[in-house]
This record gives C-alpha cells, structure tokens and sequence, in this order.
C-alpha cells in the first residue's frame, strides 16, 4: 500500500488541527456530528489510552474498559469539548463523571430515544437542542451549511461502501478497513474523501485461503486482535460501530434526516423489536461466510444480552460461532489459542 | 516415528508415536519455553531409546506452542484434545479439560472432529490454578487433595468465585476449625460449578472424557459427575492427551 | 433490632399479593410484568394483576437462592457480569421455581427505561420467551432538566400504551378508574414519605432495613386501597414507637445513610454489624426513590409522564447529588455508607466522584463497599466486616 491513508499517523494529524480548530470528542455511532462539522468543529471518535490509571479513581473495576479507556483519554489529553449521546447505562454516568473531571470548553449530552422510530419527533427535537446549543459556543450554524456538512458526510460515506464491496470480494483486509474507519473518524470529512479516493485506486486484489468470517460486535479498540485474526481466517464482513454501522447515508439533508439515518442503525442499546439472529444469517450466506467471531467488551451489558440470542441462532442454523470477551489488556496469547483453534475447527 | 509437545502452564508433555505409543513423558513447566522444549525433547528421546533423527515429524500445541523451536507447525490444544480423546476412545462426544491455567469443554461428532468448543473466561476460577491456591491455604500437597476430599464428611459451600475472596474464605473456614477434608470438598465443588456453566454452553453429550492432570484427583472427578449427573471417564494418562493428539497430527500431515 | 410488628401485616399482603398472581389465571385476569420505575397506574384500571419480577428477584436474594438462578442463565450462556435480577429471574423462569414457586405466565410486560437499560433488554428476552407484547415506555433520562420535548414523547408513549392494553383486555379505558388510582398512588407515596421522614427522630424509631422490607407495597401495589392501608397502620406503629421513646437501634449514636438497593442476602448480617456499633441506618437513597412524586390529577397523563421522567436513576449526578444532600441534612447523618452494586451500572458509576462531591460539600465521610445485590459470589463477608467496622470505629471516635 503506498496510498498517503493507510500511513497516516492520526495523532500527529490532530496535533496539526488542534492548531487551526476547535476538537470534540465522541464516543458513539449516533453522535450527529454533521451538526458540529457543519458549526467548524473536528468531531473526533474517541477509542482511548491503553493503560488505564487516572480512571480507577472515577470508575469501579466492574465498568466496561472502553469506558475506561476514553475517560483517561480525557484526563490525559482533553480535547476542547465532548459530546455524549446516551449510548448505554454506562456511558449515560460516564458523561456526568466526565463533566466533573475532564478540563474543557463544552460538553453536552444528547440524549437519543431508545427508539428511534416512534421517537423521531423527539429526536429531531433533540437535534434542535442539540445544535442551539452547540451555536452558543460557535456561532449560527445556517440550515444551507447544515446541508453541506451532510453532503460531504454522504460522499464519505458512499466511499466507504465502495471500500466495503471490495473487501466482499476478499480484496482488502480487516486491519486495514479498521485503520480507514478510524481515519475517517479522526479526520476532517472532506479530507478523509480526499484520501479515500485516491486510495481505492490503490488497492491491489489479494488472494486469501483462510477460513472466511464474520466480525460482530461494538468497537475494535486493540487493532492486534484484529491481527490476530486475520493470522487464521479472513474477515469478509463486519456488524460493528467502528465498521458497517457507519455506513448508512442521510437522505433528506435536514436535522429529520440525520435523525431518519438512525433508523437504519442496528444497536443493542435501542429497542430491538426483531433479535439480530436471522440478519446475521442473511449476511452469512450474502457473504458465503463459514463462521462468526463476536467480540465482546466484559462488562458491556447491551452486547452481552444480544449475544446469546445471536449465539443460539447461529448453533441452530449450524453455523459456528466463537465468542471473544475483551477486557481492558487483552492478552494476545490467549485471543490466539481461541481464533487458531476456531479457525481449524472450520476447516474441518 | 512421530512426535507430540505441549507445553502448558505448569507441566510440559511429550509423547511419541509410531503405531502406538511409544513413550510419554511430563516435566515442569521452566520460565524458559525453549529450554523446557529441549529438556523435554532430550528427556523424551531417552526414555524411548531413539534417535532424534528417528523422529519424522513434531507438532507443538498448548500455551507455549509458538516459542518451541523443532516444532514442524502448531496446532491448538483444542484440536489436539479432540484428536487424542478420540484416538484413545472414538466413542467420546464431550471433553472436559481442566488445566492450568484455563479449561475448556470441546464437543466432538463421531469422526472425532471439533464440533464446538468453550474456553473460560481470564479468571482462575475453575481451573487447576484455583487449586493449587487452595491447597497452598490449607498447607496439603496438590496431589493430596482427591483422596482427603472424598473422606469429607460435612459440606462446606465455598460461594465466591474470584479466587482471592475464596482464598479468605478457605483461611477463615480453617480458622473455624472446619476439617480440611470436607472444606476441600468444597472447594472441588466449587470449581466443578464453575466447569459446568461453562460445559452447558455446549451440548453435553455422552460419552464424556475428562483430560488434563486435574483429572487425576478423584475428589475433583466425584465432584464433576456429581454436577454432570453422568458417569465421565478418564484415560490412563490424562495429561498427555494434548501431546498424545499432537504426534496423531504429526503423523497425519 | 426490633421487628415492627406491622412485618407480619406486610408479609400478609405480599403474599396475598403474589397469591393472587397465582390464581390470575384461573380467574380469567391477565398478567402483567412490570418493571419498578414503570407507571403502573395506567394498568389498574384494566384491573389486570401486576406482578414485580425485581421484587421476586429481591425475594430469592434474600432467601439465599439468587445465586443458584443466576448460575442456570450462566449455563444458558447470559454472563456473569449481567445484571443479577436479570439473571435471577431468567434462572426462576427456566427452572419454573423460585422460594414463592415462580411469577406465574405474563400476558404482557410493562416497562420503563427510567431504572436502566437493562430493563429494555431483559423484557425483550422475556417477551421473545414468552411470546407476549412488550409495552415499553422511553423516558429520556433528565440531564439538567426536564425538556418539553421529552414530555411530549412520553406523554404520547403513555396515551399509545393505553391503546395497547384497550386491546389487550378487550376493555375501554376507564377514567375515572384511572383518576381514582392517581388519587390512590398520591396518596401512598404521601404515607410513604411520612414513614421514612420517621427516620429523622433520635432516635430513629425505624432503620433502612425496614424500610427495605417495607417499601415491597409501595413497589408493587402503588395506587391500591391496600396499600394505602398498610401504610396508615405502620405508621401508627412508628408514632407510638417515637411516643414510647422506642429506638430501632438501642443507644444509637451514630447515624447513616445508605445508598443503593440492599444486599439482600446479607440483610441480618449487615443489619446486626451495624446494630453492635449502635449505629443507625435512618435513610437510604434508594426507598426514598419512591417517595418523590407529586402527582396532578387534574393533568393526569402529563403529570404521570414528568414523575416517571425524574425517577432518581433517570437524573444526572448533579441532581442526585442535591437529592443526597438535602437527605443528608434532613436526617442529620454522621457518615454515609455506598454499596457499589457490580450489578446496577446506573445506580453505582459515579460513586467514587459523589463520594468525593459529598465530602467536600457536608463534611461527612463516606465508605464505599462493594457487593452485589442478589449474587452473593461475589460477596467477600470477611472484607466487608472489616472495612465497615473500620468505619464505624472512625466514627465512633
């Protein structure tokens, strides 16, 4: 890979923005955070520091280690705002704890309905609040650059589903998706599209013979489990927020059509009127698929509960299933033993 | 002749084939993997009276599989289980493998390949780790434990899992001048809880084996059945079932 | 500690409870599960039965057997970091026992995320399970205030329920059935908060621990005469105790407050340890959970939404924290006791910074211990006696 992404050191980056604009950190899928690029703001997803210290004294030992993770991020590198969605029980305290610790300008919660369809009037609400809010610190944010922000959110957006063709045919590997897919949620859009496209003129078709899988989950924090994975099997599709969940385009270019997007967004944490069981199936057979990796954070409740009934769905369609439970250090040797084993398993 | 290793937390195995076992040995485990390897390899070659050029083929597997420098390739021990589980009874459909530093449960269909298999989570709860603490707490030699436990007389409920509270909750037991014996039962009842919610998570299906050295303490073993309400069997040797299937692949591939 | 002799009328009515549950059936009478932080006044006057599965998880945590449950829905693949009601009652529910012999068959379920998410999660698998409707209301959790637009949502969610359950029972919405109720609901929470107010006296004629057996009839049979009653003769019970001089704790010198839901399985344990050290829990955050709402009947479905909307594990840490603080003042405590509970992440995150909050703002000082509220697993007797005897002794100081 020679492409200028795929060698980008995103913390350096940011250090170059940090310069130039306003940063804010977030920590969900479902953060609007065409709202906040269309007011100037950098919205940053935030995947945390590896070694958690400062974060024991707010959070007990039973939290969940993203969680933990992005908070001593905070208390490590502040950014100049965050922005929380209520994402979960956990994530709901963790921005009131965060108000109370972390030095920065802004910080504001948006809290998203748990379902979104029926509650759509209310988020679109929500979404007012929200981007009256973030005017008082930037300024008016006028309903045409709104529709900019959107279009160029959009155009990303459709890039990255064409990145996500060419790993169906087995051409571009998970690690290397996962680092696109960080990008994009670092960088500025329109800059990200910018590298994007010149990228995916780039990519050479690999071959591969491993076993062919399907990742399932929320975050992929450590990018050496997914290494580890790609040792022994090859990732032909994803179910996770730093993945396909990304992947869905606003429609209608107005604070409704973001909110209309969230429809289309999977999540445990909303009301799930059909289990994910049988979407998983269909994606199995789309993607001629022999097993399902479900990683899973110890301590994430809202993953933990679907997670049986994704399990229990796949045993009785025959179809294998291997759960890895990461905690805050996972240890490479054991995540090894389980994908290597799982992966002679499918071969048979 | 082929050979097997498998290098676990505590001991090392080894065993070498040729239509039938020739030899098997286990050795601590040494901080050193390459070294505990040699040793092994050396200790090995001498009790079966060959060469090392004799050996046509190594397979390592266990937790140090990676860092054994004459393995040909490495294969997990999960699948090395189910290799030398069916190899020794092709009747076995469930393994229970309580080791070191972790256990697992594998379910095998009639060919004898895996069908399914769990590993427990980080904590040491349930595996052999639980009871070497316990036995250090209650100053009784690991191998002690089976035969005093199954001399218990009133049962004694160890109810935490994390392996530091039952650790205190053994000493103040002792302190309460429970016998040894009957809060070590409890103490093999604890982990053959913990092995079973594990093992419902795949279909139990008879027959069963029970690998790995934890499976030569009889208290353990009357504790399991107990939980399982089957009859589990145990081979002749059940640590080196690993090693047994690693050589099976060796010769294999 | 003394027993209140209104325990037995208590244990009368929550059996006679659960007894109708048993016979709903029978009788005809559908079945609701209903989460604790759910408007149930809305149901009453469909006269279905209503049944509490975080009460009867409370029941087998306190009768020891929770962590037997919960291991069969660890067997069943549910983790063991999953939330202990949770994993209680989906073990009752496979095992189809339970101490009270297990919550009979829902015809639907009722609930609210204003407690936790978990409650949308653990309906879902009960309604898949069951295969009956799940009636769930989202109530927006209140960041710095109430917004009209989150009032609107649940309002409408409110007046969609009622639809629901017309054409669930086959019945029309009755009115003023349903004022009747508010009144009924207003008025037991009013007893409510008169019984724990008691616990200002020194002496305190009552402890938490009571107040967590009592509060079973203001969870569970809110908006009913019943109710209502109980709660008039228990309180009668207290006035003659604090007429009588009669302390809940002999000497008590030291005075607590206590925060989160009850380690059920070590309620006498607990109990005994603090009563050694003639220390008095007089208040807890979490029955005092119940005695907030000041219902408008004359703006029924509106006012039903602001109440469920401010429960208090729907609020910031910033609105707890002035709840904490007026009842730190309210009932004069010496030092407050936190059961970080691995099972309830709304209830316990954020612990160690209101500690620190509550500090700096009272001057109390504050233990945190940790246990779970029904697996008792994970329950370290050993270092929890010393670390709350360590306490106690500071403050007996």
């Amino acid at each position: 890979m020679k492409a200028a992404l795929s060698t980008l050191d995103l913390q350096n980056y940011l250090g170059q923005k940090k310069k130039i604009m306003k940063i804010f950190a977030h920590f969900c899928s479902f953060t609007p955070e065409e709202i906040l690029h269309a007011a100037g703001i950098l919205p940053v997803r935030i995947f945390g520091s590896h070694v958690i210290e400062k974060a024991s004294a707010h959070l007990q030992s039973y939290c969940c280690s993203y969680a933990k993770r992005v908070l001593e991020e905070g208390l490590t590198r502040p950014l100049d705002g965050s922005v929380f969605v209520h994402s979960c029980d956990t994530m709901q305290r963790l921005s009131d704890i965060w108000g109370y610790s972390v030095k920065e300008e802004f910080h504001e919660t948006l809290v998203l309905p748990v379902v979104i369809g029926a509650g759509i009037e209310y988020l679109t609400k929500e979404l007012d609040r929200f981007r009256k809010r973030v005017e008082v610190f930037s300024g008016e944010i006028s309903d045409n650059t709104l529709k900019e922000s959107i279009s160029i959110y959009n155009e990303n957006r459709k890039l990255l589903q064409k990145l996500y063709e060419r790993r169906k045919k087995g051409h571009i590997s998970a690690v290397v998706v996962d680092k696109v897919m960080k990008a994009t949620m670092t960088m500025l859009k329109q800059e990200h599209t910018a590298l994007l496209e010149e990228f995916l003129e780039e990519v050479d078709p690999r071959e591969y013979s491993h076993p062919r899988l399907i990742l399932l989950g929320s975050v992929t924090v450590d990018p050496y489990v997914l290494e580890i994975i790609e040792e022994y099997g090859q990732i032909s599709y994803d179910d996770l927020c730093t993945g396909s969940r990304y992947l869905p385009l606003v429609e209608e270019l107005s604070l409704r059509g973001i909110a209309q997007r969230y429809q289309s967004m999977w999540c445990p944490c909303r009301a799930v009127s059909v289990p994910r069981g049988p979407h998983i199936l269909d994606k199995i057979k789309e993607y001629e698929a022999d097993g399902v990796v479900l990683l899973l954070h110890k301590f994430c409740e809202p993953h933990l509960f679907e997670a049986v009934s994704i399990k229990n769905t796949l045993r009785e369609n025959g179809y294998p299933c291997l759960q890895l439970e990461l905690e805050d250090q996972p240890s490479p040797e054991q995540i090894r033993t389980r994908v290597q084993a799982f992966c002679e398993m499918l071969e048979g | 002749m082929w050979c097997g290793i498998d290098i676990g937390a505590a001991t090392a195995k080894l065993v070498l084939f040729e239509n039938m076992v020739v030899s098997s040995t286990v050795i601590p485990s040494g901080f050193d993997t390459v070294k505990t390897a040699e040793e092994l390899m050396e200790r090995g070659v001498e009790k079966a009276g060959i060469h090392r050029r004799d050996i046509r083929g190594i397979v390592a597997t266990g937790y140090g599989r990676n860092m054994v420098p004459m393995a040909d390739r490495t294969v997990t021990e999960i699948t090395c289980h189910a290799r030398g589980a069916h190899y020794l009874d092709s009747q076995v459909r469930t393994i229970i493998d309580i080791g070191g530093q972790d256990s697992k449960a594998i379910s095998l269909d009639a060919s004898g390949k895996v069908k399914d298999f769990v590993m427990n989570d980080r904590c040491a709860a349930g595996t052999g780790r639980f009871l070497e603490v316990m036995a250090r707490a209650l100053e009784v030699e690991l191998d002690e434990l089976g035969d005093l436990s199954l001399r218990c007389r009133e049962n004694v409920t160890i109810s935490s899992t994390c392996t530091v509270f039952a650790e205190s909750e053994v000493i103040s037991y002792k302190n309460q001048g429970k016998k040894k014996e009957d809060i070590i039962a409890g103490v093999h009842e604890a982990i053959a809880s913990r092995v079973l919610a594990m093992v419902h998570q795949i279909p139990i299906k008879e027959k069963i084996m029970v690998t790995g050295g934890v499976a030569l303490n009889a208290g353990m073993i009357h504790a399991l059945e107990r939980k399982v309400e089957k009859e589990v069997e145990i081979p002749e040797d059940p640590q080196v079932v690993g090693a047994l299937g690693a050589a099976l692949l060796a010769k294999e591939s | 500690m003394k027993k209140l002799n209104t325990y037995e009328n208590l244990k009368k009515l929550i059996g006679s409870h659960y007894m109708q549950g048993k016979t709903a059936h029978f009788f005809n009478q559908k079945v609701g599960w209903v989460s604790s932080g759910a408007p149930v006044e809305l149901l009453r006057p469909f006269d279905v039965i209503t049944l509490y599965p975080e009460n009867h998880a409370s029941i087998c945590g306190a009768a020891k057997q929770g962590s037997e449950f919960c291991e069969v829905a660890e067997a069943e693949g549910f983790s063991r970091d999953l939330c202990s009601y949770f994993r209680c009652d989906r073990g009752s529910t496979l095992l189809g026992t339970s101490p009270i012999g297990g919550l009979p068959r829902p015809d639907f379920l009722f609930g609210c995320n204003n407690i936790c998410g978990t409650i949308l999660k653990w309906y879902e698998i009960a309604s898949r399970h069951y295969d009956v409707p799940f009636l769930f209301v989202d109530t927006p959790f209140v960041h710095t205030a109430i917004t009209d637009h989150a009032v609107e949502y649940v309002t409408a969610q409110l007046q969609q329920a009622v639809e629901s359950l017309e054409s669930l029972t086959g019945r029309e919405f009755d009115e003023q059935k349903f004022v009747r109720t508010l009144e009924l609901s207003k008025k037991c929470v009013e007893l409510w908060t008169r019984t724990l107010e008691f616990g200002a006296y020194k002496p305190s004629p009552l402890t938490c621990f009571d107040a967590f057996t009592q509060m079973a009839a203001i969870v569970s049979l809110r908006g009913t005469q019943e109710a209502v009653t109980h709660y008039m003769t228990l309180n009668q019970e207290l006035e003659s105790r604090v007429q009588k001089g009669i302390a809940a704790v002999e000497n008590e010198n030291i005075r607590l407050l206590w925060d989160n839901i009850p380690v059920w399985y070590a309620m006498r344990g607990l109990s005994e340890l603090f009563e050694k050290y003639h220390a008095c829990l007089v208040a807890d955050t979490y029955t005092n959970a119940w005695a907030s709402a000041a219902l408008d009947t004359g703006n029924p479905m509106e006012s039903l939404a602001r109440n469920y909307l401010e429960i208090y594990l729907n609020i910031s840490m910033d609105l707890m924290l002035e709840r904490i603080v007026a009842l730190i003042h309210r009932f004069d405590v010496d030092g407050m006791v936190m059961h970080s509970n691995r099972s309830c992440k709304p209830y316990s995150l954020g612990q160690y910074d209101l500690a620190r909050c509550i500090k700096e703002e009272t001057g109390i000082p504050v233990v945190i211990i940790e246990a779970d509220m029904v697996d008792s697993r994970v329950y370290a007797e050993e270092q929890m006696r010393t670390r709350i005897e360590a306490f106690l002794e500071s403050l007996g100081e």
